[in-house]
């Protein structure tokens, strides 16, 4: 009897689950269905506030160029974009992933922060960051 | 630990909308071993568990509609299905570790069972568990076919695999995840303790 019940509880559950992942999923194709064929048209913005984009960056020294690139080939002048990244204790001592970054995006804003105390982080900004993020 | 939930449960809480780009593209480095992968897919079911535990208690007070519905959603995942299949596992495993026992002992009977004779009942189960396979494989593709090139025949194949590879392992992964939460809270250990996945040069 125990054993019986157990095994109804757990189907009707797992029952349950199956109709709520339908929902989702006919939800999800619902919507789907309905966007997939609508055109796209990127009108450009009456104004490009200056965005600070701040990336947690420790030990990430291996991917941190490319990902440095893909976010300033963003969709939004790349002049209009501070970005902050953040390698804070780094395992190993050698700016590799940092200079690299540095020597393949000089024109753009590419801020290194550098820590300073224990509390504390100073933001150095790049050249390029004019104003402050609004 | 998962502070991109967390940050949209305080976004609904304080009544905004969170818009969604449904035409735009995002990439990630995936793990490129098992050891990685796992500990990045337990940091985030921790962290996942962590803000269905904080944002409990919003079920029960005047909290906004949508941080209740996104709660209950979480918590019957996360809570009661979750353990629904981890109790249908054992009774499946149960059984099959009986039935190879018969093999050596045919006195023992099965633990689990609407009546050994009903053959019905055993054929709907079996074709429930079937749907339940092709259900899961047709969201994968549904996914799958919203980006151009990847509803392959090759990664549906791979979609039937991972119901027996990659969906296993989140068992495990949330097993362990539920277990490492609740022993934070027990012995007081600070559970937010980062474990930065590794990444890979290309």
């Amino acid at each position: 009897m125990v054993q019986e019940t157990l095994m109804i509880i757990t189907l009707v559950s797992i029952w349950l689950s199956l109709c709520m992942s339908i929902v989702t999923l006919s939800g999800a194709t619902d919507f789907w269905l309905a966007h997939s064929t609508k055109r796209v048209t990127i009108t450009p913005l009456s104004r490009y506030p200056m965005i600070t984009i701040v990336v947690p960056a420790h030990n990430e020294e291996v991917v941190i160029a490319q990902t440095t690139r893909a976010i300033l080939d963003m969709n939004y002048p790349a002049d209009r974009v501070e970005l902050l990244l953040f390698a804070d204790i780094r395992r190993s001592s050698s700016p590799n992933g940092s200079s690299t970054a540095r020597s393949g995006t000089s024109s753009r804003s590419v801020g290194f922060p550098a820590r300073t105390s224990s509390s504390s982080v100073s933001l150095s900004r790049g050249s390029g960051a004019g104003a402050t993020g609004s | 630990m998962t502070e991109d939930t967390d940050i949209s449960f305080k976004i609904m809480q304080s009544g905004k909308l969170i818009a969604l780009a449904y035409n735009s593209e995002a990439f990630q480095q995936e793990p490129e071993r098992l050891h990685d992968y796992y500990f990045q897919r337990l940091r985030w079911a921790k962290g996942n568990y962590q803000v269905v535990i904080h944002n409990f208690r919003h079920l029960f007070d005047h909290s906004n509609w949508r941080v209740k519905l996104e709660t209950f959603y979480y918590s019957c995942t996360f809570f009661w299905f979750n353990a629904a299949i981890v109790l249908s596992d054992i009774i499946f495993l149960a059984n099959v570790g009986t039935l190879i026992a018969r093999l050596f002992n045919p006195g023992l009977a099965i633990p689990f069972t609407f009546g050994e004779s009903n053959i019905l009942i055993m054929q709907i189960l079996l074709l429930n568990w079937l749907l339940m396979i092709i259900l899961y494989v047709l969201q994968i593709s549904i996914a799958m076919a919203t980006q151009f090139g990847q509803a392959t025949t090759g990664q549906i194949w791979l979609a039937l695999a991972s119901y027996f590879t990659y969906s296993q392992l989140f068992i495990v992964v949330s097993i362990h995840a539920v277990c490492s939460v609740c022993l934070d809270s027990l012995l007081g250990r600070n559970g937010n303790v980062w474990v930065k996945t590794k990444r890979f040069n290309d």
